[in-house]
């Protein structure tokens, strides 16, 4: 089995490669299908896994012994988190690839994009099946790294080469404190193991130190705030990129840390990840129902998605359990949206809610799919969506510290507003009457079909048969205790340590809130799908309503009363960003001088700084 | 202690030799060490790691001897009688250091520990005196080989020995193609005068 660990890991990582040498020659279809049975095998590992998992599993590849410090170079675990996120990676990473043979065949440069496909999902392997802290760093950069070369695939265009610099940034520069992160660990447990960090008995400071750069590197990755800006300019990738970033890899990266130091995370600890997971979700969800970009819309409901999944780990051990049941939900339904909204984008060539309506006519299936992961995102029954939110409810009612239930009202608004933009979304492309310009527009072949029904059907069996997910994620270290035989049958569930009334005051507001979502929405718009839009007329391009809202009679209500938060966007770092990104040319300006080319004058310099680096470490007596 | 006091004395030997004599006879003396290191592997009963060091070992000395036949080799930056100097005085100081920092060496690998940081020494010595890419490059694979050695201080890091030779071969290629560009383009690979010549 140990052997069968690394093979799952390193079978994309080594097959990437090949994939990237032979497409500098050729730009044939067949390194889509190569890539499809690479990601295929390694989706055939971690089912094993899951079927045959009887107890942890560690293995140590290479470790070194430098007195007193002993390093384990490459080691590795798999217990049933990394289970969990390994079998969501790998699934999501075959789908994407498989639906990629389509959506990318007529593109260039076909071997690079296979090769940082196939190695972003490697890295995001290694990152979860890391067990100790510097091959979760390992894992976390080559993440990002791919992210930031995908972002920019399409790099001959401007825009989409200073997003993917942005994504860089915004993930990469606040990530580099999970290398202050290893260093602690290192330095205050004397080993890098992440068991050994959850089990030793640190110095309070020294537990705070290591908790407030590990929560600066998840909320960075997770796009929580104040680092969410990146995530929409990611939208700058192909849309199978999108579709991977935001249901398996990068952004749960974050959601993947916060999981595993969950047991560190107590107390105090959990005011932060409630404060910043609530007015993320909020914030993000305000943002989704005032855009219009179908991408866009979808991109702002990961971040608010992810806000559900850290604002849950605040509520303790039921929530951990409502979390990763989220995590699980969200991959599959956001999968889903995104393989959709690529299809559309296929067959009308635009993203723009008001140029689409009335898809279902020419693309049936892909209108099926999309509908049925609009519906799992909504929280509808019995669908994944819902059993995620339902958790977080019922947590959020009882949680492990007293005071934190008034966070379920920002659950309570969250879900209110994501039934809203979801289902607008929905039936702004697919519903509706037919636009005259997408008369010509067709169902989108057979391969991207049949990716996008595979995940709706999955939004299904993960929500009728949740309770095995909820087998496997309460043997997360801290989880909590939910039994149950079906979550269509409410009344057949068992949760440990919550009043007895919360599961079902938790159905109850769900099912409140996506009602009152549904009904604002439906009758506070008319749809823009008429024929002749009087609205866009009368206010013409200068017109001060967006697009995708035209008043019916009065104002559109979820649109107006998220207008506050409109401002509350300007709450990021991106004047930093900015700034830095002009200091850094004007510094460069004048530092080039010192820049001669002469390697061996370079390699003076370094070793002046490594003797005076040997130098500070001596005099602080090593670490 | 007698075995390793051997080698450690060929390896000062032949990073002295990489100081003195020209590019190609250097990749020579790199050869002659890496055989020192391989031999040091093979009485420590690494012997999968000795294997990959004698195989993939002798390649980059080979790719410098074959780059340096098509190009016209450049002068050392002092002269011989400085470069005896340079290297007592190197050898010196890097005892010296090595044993003022010998508290923080493994207790099991004290010895090891000296020669190693005088190997440093010399690495520093090697690129700094020199004007060549391949002294450079010298220097740098020097640097390599004492990580070799500190990962023959690990268990289970026969991987790491083989992914680290991987990279030795690769890098010897990209200098040795870049040595060969900057003469084409420059006729020399004299750093200082390709210095000048870049403007």
């Amino acid at each position: 089995m140990p052997y069968a660990l690394l093979a799952m890991i390193f079978t994309p990582i080594i097959f990437s490669v090949p994939i990237l040498l032979v497409g500098r020659l050729t730009n044939s279809k067949a390194l889509g299908y190569f890539s499809s049975i690479v990601a295929l095998v390694t989706l055939g590992l971690a089912s094993l896994f899951i079927v045959f998992y009887s107890g942890l599993i560690s293995v140590t590849v290479s470790s070194i012994t430098l007195s007193p410090y002993d390093i384990p170079l490459f080691t590795f675990t798999l217990d049933p988190l990394t289970l969990l996120f390994s079998f969501v990676v790998s699934f999501m990473g075959f789908i994407t690839i498989w639906y990629s043979n389509s959506y990318m065949q007529n593109e260039g440069g076909q071997g690079r994009y296979y090769f940082l496909m196939l190695l972003f999902v490697g890295g995001m392997l290694m990152l979860v099946g890391a067990a100790n802290v510097l091959i979760l760093y390992a894992g976390w950069e080559i993440v990002g790294i791919c992210s930031f070369l995908l972002v920019g695939f399409w790099f001959e265009e401007a825009t989409r080469n200073e997003a993917a610099k942005k994504v860089f940034f915004f993930t990469h520069m606040p990530g580099e404190v999970l290398l202050l992160f290893a260093v602690g660990t290192y330095a205050w447990t004397g080993s890098g193991s992440i068991h050994n960090l959850l089990t030793s008995s640190l110095p309070e400071w020294q537990t705070s130190v290591l908790i407030i750069f590990a929560l600066v590197a998840m909320f960075s990755k997770s796009a929580q705030f104040p680092f969410f800006s990146w995530l929409p300019s990611a939208m700058q990738g192909p849309t199978p990129v999108s579709a991977l970033l935001h249901s398996a890899t990068m952004v749960n990266a974050g959601v993947y840390l916060a999981a595993r130091l969950f047991p560190l995370l107590g107390g105090n600890w959990q005011w932060v990840l409630a404060i910043v997971g609530g007015f993320t979700l909020i914030l993000a969800a305000t943002a989704a129902i005032r855009s219009n970009d179908l991408k866009e819309v979808l991109a702002y409901s990961t971040i608010s998605n992810l806000g559900y999944m850290f604002l849950a780990f605040s509520f303790g051990p039921i929530g951990l359990v409502a979390g990763l049941m989220q995590f699980l939900a969200h991959a599959f339904f956001k999968c889903c949206l995104f393989l959709g909204a690529g299809a559309v984008d296929h067959a009308a060539n635009t993203m723009d809610l008001n140029q689409l309506g009335g898809l279902s006519k020419r693309m049936p299936y892909t209108a099926a799919s999309f509908t049925i992961a609009a519906l799992a995102l909504a929280g509808v029954p019995p669908l994944c969506g819902f059993v995620g939110k339902w958790l977080i409810y019922t947590s959020g009612i009882s949680p492990s510290i007293a005071g934190l239930q008034i966070f379920v009202i920002l659950v309570l608004i969250g879900s209110v507003l994501s039934a809203g933009y979801i289902l607008r979304a929905a039936h702004s492309v697919f519903y509706g009457q037919l636009q005259e310009d997408l008369k010509g527009a067709h169902e989108a072949p057979r391969t991207m079909v049949t990716a996008q029904a595979i995940l709706a059907a999955g939004c299904v069996l993960v929500g009728v048969f949740a309770q095995y997910p909820i087998s496997l994620i309460m043997q997360v270290p801290g989880a909590g205790m939910v039994t149950t035989q079906s979550t269509v049958i409410l009344t057949n569930i068992e949760i440990a340590g919550v009043a007895s009334f919360a599961p079902t005051l938790a159905a109850a507001l769900l099912l409140l809130a996506i009602a009152a979502g549904v009904l604002l929405n439906e009758y506070t718009t008319r749809r823009p799908h008429t024929a002749v839009s009087p609205s866009r007329e009368l206010f013409g391009s200068g017109d001060k309503l967006p697009q995708g809202y035209e008043y019916s009679s009065g104002k559109h209500f979820l649109y107006e009363v998220t207008q506050p938060f409109e401002r509350l966007k300007v709450l990021n770092p991106d004047s930093i960003y900015a700034d830095l990104g002009r200091d850094a040319e004007l510094a460069s300006k004048r530092l080039r001088a010192a820049h001669n080319g002469n390697v061996i004058r370079y390699a003076i310099w370094i070793f002046i700084w490594m003797i005076i680096a040997g130098v500070v470490f001596l005099a602080f007596g090593g670490l | 202690m007698d075995q390793i006091i051997i080698f450690g004395i060929f390896m000062i030997v032949f990073t002295s030799l990489i100081v003195i004599l020209n590019d190609r006879l250097s990749a020579l003396s790199f050869l002659g060490l890496n055989l020192t290191i391989v031999a040091l592997l093979y009485t420590e009963s690494d012997l999968i790691s000795a294997a990959i060091k004698a195989i993939l070992g002798f390649f980059p000395p080979a790719i410098i001897v074959v780059a340096t036949r098509r190009i016209k080799l450049a002068r050392p930056a002092v002269g011989k009688a400085v470069a005896f100097i340079g290297i007592a005085v190197t050898v010196a100081l890097s005892y010296a250091v090595a044993y003022a920092i010998r508290g923080v060496f493994p207790e099991d690998r004290l010895l090891e520990s000296y020669f190693l940081i005088i190997l440093f020494g010399m690495s520093i010595l090697i690129i700094v005196s020199q004007t060549s890419i391949f002294k450079f490059l010298l220097g740098v694979l020097v640097l390599e080989n004492i990580g070799t050695l500190i990962l023959s201080w690990g268990y289970n890091s026969t991987v790491l020995t083989l992914i680290e030779e991987v990279f030795v071969v690769l890098i010897a290629l990209t200098f040795a193609v870049i040595a060969l560009l900057d003469f084409k383009e420059y006729a020399t690979i004299d750093e200082k005068e390709l210095t000048r010549l870049r403007g």
